[in-house]
């Protein structure tokens, strides 16, 4: 029995709860909820109406269906939208007053919150259940100008800001899971990156579940004026629980004239166990537009976990000369399912975009790509070019390439292109030839696959992701 | 639009039915078209072309009359090969003549006697077809005949007003080891616009081959769907040309499953698109046998706001190991109120397979038409001469000489059309 459990926690091994005590809403979503939830936070007039706005506009949406992993229904009643530690009604001052069994648990995860103060140059802004806990290194971005602080405390304290940018990327009359944020969005980042300023340390939140029935439901809103630089990482975890769990977050990203920011996701989500049971459905809208001239967005997202992933990062390129970037590697095993990709909306004039994805489909589970690149009929020159690749590993898995590609320009210039295919034997061979065993083989070779994507990492986090990618495919040879 | 349509229905399938169990059948396809409606683009397979809104601006109204007789004296509208014929005009079959073949080894038979075709399926041009087919062909080429010339199917209308709309059935049967080269040639004499939807079904058997043509001279008022259903079993080989160049509106979906091992399948087609026209391309290659094969060159020129649309799809099923899938889409778009969609799609559940597509569009290279003028040639003719290159590469891929050379000729007269 035992050695069955410690089994079990060598394959997730984020797959820990933390007995910690949690303030609650009611279940169920209605005006109410959100009432609860706007007040709990203590949050302005302005806001509770733009939520309430969202919250009358989702009851006319549907919930989308034309996805490849179908899904049992959601019963959206059945949910607890807000679920806070209790330490963290009152919030504390600095990290000393945070509730030890928190930071152990951030320990567990790899992100040591007090070490990090000193040791590394990132600053850390933690997301548990829905509400952010703690942030680092507040002292020298300060200085800076930059603002990195949780969505609510800018709600408080920037509402200018807030009120000006939020929701003007993804607005709350978007999509189903997309306005169901908007209304019951919990907490979140917010980073502001002033004008001229290149952000000193890389930033980065580290989101958990922890309470089980909870619905994630954060908001990140990332504004780079006008020749600023950041980098910006994103890690998530949750616990190994039976029942299936919904993660719909929304990512907004503004870029202004000369400013460039750097988005990368390591989503790690629990995925499920070897039968496809419990797991996160991870429905997020992430989106950014470049707004100014000349500016850049690039997403980096390596998605290994959860049971169902299912999001499209996406660049507006309003800006003349603006670029948009998407480099993705989606893995999936045992009975996950995957249908990611990129949209590339060309709206200005020499305006730039590659997408390079990379899926590794093993088991049982099934890995869809799907993108659309858009080219306005007065984007003059814009350039697209897509590349995907495929990789599977055993005859019960899928993978699949489903692009939607627009031209309306004929000064612009489309590319795409994809392949797929197994492991290369003889490269296996070989491996094996020099003593690695299959497992490491496959892990050396998905990693080979991957480095285009992987390069594109921070430091930090890429030696993570390629342990990573060994992890993910463990079990799924021989 | 349907309710107009469901009046014309019922006094159609009066006069066509002879029997009670058909009529039925093809109410039971009308009524199920009737429920769907005309696709429109919240389908999937429609997504970049509205045909309910492209048909309700093209036509006023939907008219057929049985009773229309026309003048009408064939000629060959193809000369450049020698070929049997089967003519069918105004939707019926006229006449037809084997004069190279082995009449024993050609059976055949058109279909205005019935059968009825149960609905199956949700496209509803399918359905609207099964409802208001009036004739067709069926055709064996019998086991172990290879036929010495190509049959052209002749397609000639020659309407008035109240007639436009025109439902017609191919159904082909390719035996063991037989061969046959099909031209599908469709040609409006009058200026009548007419919609043309025809619904054609292929089987190549054991180590057939069959090679399918389709050349359209419709006008540009008309519009044509059509929809190609192609089995091919074991070792059997289906090749397929498509040159779009005229029609308001034609689309041309295939849908091909190579249910045997060692079955293959060639779709290649090149698009001229001009003049508002909106062409599209939709493949569906279906991958079931083992150490099969497909091979997909779609080549696009666009020119004075016109659209035009590849939509491709390789499916391989979790037993279709060894599979070779090739898919290539390539466009220039030559004026700014052009546009070109694509969507090269793979959905693969075998591991042991070699599957790429490529998709691209964009103008014509500087460079190119620099060094050409260079050597002299205006720029127009630079232009039409890179064009040409350009399409003549998916003309290539045809393996019957004949045909090849009359398609190159072809499409020379059309691009020297150019303006």
């Amino acid at each position: 029995m035992r050695e069955k459990e410690l089994e079990k926690l060598k394959d997730y091994k984020y797959g820990f709860t933390t007995d910690i005590e949690n303030v609650r809403a009611p279940k169920g979503l209605n005006k109410e909820i959100i009432q609860f939830i706007s007040n709990i936070k203590k949050e302005p007039k302005w806001m509770l109406e733009w939520r309430m706005k969202a919250f009358n506009r989702l009851q006319s949406l549907k919930e989308p269906d034309w996805q490849k992993p179908k899904y049992p229904k959601i019963n959206y009643q059945d949910l607890y939208y807000y679920s806070a530690p209790k330490s963290a009604s009152d919030k504390p001052k600095s990290l000393d007053d945070l509730d030890p069994k928190l930071l152990e648990t951030y320990k567990k995860l790899g992100i040591p919150l007090q070490e990090q103060n000193r040791l590394n140059n990132i600053a850390v802004d933690a997301v548990f259940d829905s509400v952010s806990v703690a942030t680092t290194f507040k002292d020298k971005l300060t200085e800076k100008g930059v603002i990195f602080c949780s969505m609510s405390e800018a709600i408080q304290k920037h509402p200018n800001l807030v009120k000006k940018y939020l929701g003007s990327v993804i607005p709350i009359t978007d999509h189903y899971f997309a306005t169901l944020n908007s209304a019951v969005f919990t907490d979140g980042s917010f980073v502001y990156i002033p004008k001229n300023v290149r952000c000193p340390m890389e930033l980065s939140t580290y989101f958990r579940i922890n309470a089980s029935e909870t619905g994630q439901f954060e908001r990140t809103l990332i504004i780079a004026d006008e020749g600023s630089y950041v980098s910006y990482l994103e890690g998530c975890t949750a616990p190994m629980r039976d029942e299936n769990q919904l993660h719909a977050a929304n990512v907004e990203l503004i870029a202004l004239d000369n400013a460039e920011i750097k988005y990368s996701t390591v989503q790690n989500w629990y995925p499920g166990d070897k039968d496809g049971k419990g797991g996160i459905y991870n429905f997020v809208t992430k989106r950014g537009a470049c707004r100014g001239k000349n500016s850049k967005i690039s997403w980096t997202q390596v998605e290994t976990g959860s049971a169902i992933t299912w999001k499209y990062p996406s660049c507006i390129l309003q800006g003349d000369n603006s670029v948009g970037e998407f480099y993705s590697i989606a893995i999936t095993n045992n009975y996950q399912k995957a249908d990611t990709g990129t949209k590339m909306i060309h709206l200005g004039k020499n305006t730039k975009s590659k997408i390079i994805s990379k899926g590794i489909s093993a088991g049982k589970a099934d890995n869809t790509y799907r993108g659309l690149v858009d080219i306005n009929s007065k984007a003059n020159n814009a350039r697209n070019y897509t590349q995907c690749d495929s990789l599977l590993i055993g005859n019960k898995c899928g993978a699949h390439t489903i692009p939607y590609i627009k031209n309306k320009n004929f000064t612009a210039n489309v590319e795409h292109e994809a392949t797929t295919s197994k492991i290369n034997e003889e490269q296996l061979f070989y491996c094996n030839q020099r003593g690695l065993n299959q497992e490491e083989a496959v892990s050396l070779i998905v990693n080979g696959f991957c480095k285009e994507v992987l390069q594109q990492l921070p430091m930090e986090f890429a030696v993570e992701a390629q342990k990573l990618v060994g992890i993910s495919l463990e079990g799924s040879v021989g | 639009m349907i309710e107009e349509l469901k009046n014309t229905f019922e006094s159609f399938n009066k006069k066509i039915s002879k029997k009670d169990t058909i009529a039925k059948i093809r109410s039971e396809n009308f009524e199920k078209f009737a429920q769907l409606g005309f696709p429109n683009r919240k389908l999937e397979d429609w997504k970049f072309s509205d045909f309910n809104r492209i048909i309700s601006n093209k036509f006023k109204s939907i008219n057929i009359n049985l009773e229309q007789k026309n003048e009408f004296k064939f000629n060959n509208y193809i000369k450049d090969f020698e070929h049997n014929k089967i003519v069918f005009l105004n939707g019926f079959y006229d006449n037809h003549s084997f004069n190279y073949e082995n009449e024993e080894k050609i059976i055949f038979d058109n279909l205005n006697k019935g059968p009825a075709y149960e609905p199956q399926g949700n496209n509803s041009l399918n359905l609207l077809n099964n409802a208001f087919f009036t004739d067709g062909l069926l055709l064996y080429v019998k086991k172990g005949y290879q036929c010495k010339k190509p049959l052209v199917i002749y397609n000639v209308f020659n309407t008035k007003n109240d007639n436009n709309f025109f439902n017609q059935k191919i159904i082909i049967n390719v035996e063991e080891n037989s061969k046959l080269d099909l031209i599908i040639y469709s040609i409006n004499l009058n200026s009548v616009p007419i919609f043309l939807n025809t619904s054609n079904f292929f089987l190549v058997e054991k180590y057939g081959l069959l090679k399918l043509f389709c050349i359209n001279d419709l006008n540009n008022n008309d519009l044509n769907y059509n929809l190609n259903q192609v089995n091919v079993t074991e070792n059997g080989i289906f090749e397929n040309f498509i040159l779009s160049c005229s029609s308001s509106f034609f689309k041309n979906d295939i849908q091909c499953i190579l249910k045997e091992n060692h079955s293959s399948g060639f779709i290649n087609g090149a698009i001229l698109a001009q003049d508002n026209q909106h062409h599209e391309i939709k493949t569906n290659i279906n991958h079931i046998g083992q150490n099969t094969k497909s091979y997909q060159k779609i080549k696009s020129v666009l020119n004075k706001n016109s659209k035009a649309i590849f939509q491709g799809k390789v499916h391989v099923d979790s037993n279709a190991q060894k599979t070779d899938g090739y898919q290539l889409s390539k466009a220039i778009i030559l004026d700014q109120d052009s546009e070109f969609d694509s969507k090269p799609e793979l959905e693969i559940y075998a591991d042991d397979v070699k599957c790429t597509h490529g998709s691209t569009s964009g103008s014509l290279d500087e460079d190119a038409i620099f060094y050409l003028m260079s050597r002299g040639l205006s720029r127009f003719k630079a232009k039409k001469l890179l064009i040409k290159g350009f399409l003549v590469d998916a003309i290539e891929t045809i393996t019957n000489d004949e045909i090849k050379k009359y398609y190159l000729n072809k499409l020379e007269n059309k691009i020297n059309e150019f303006s």
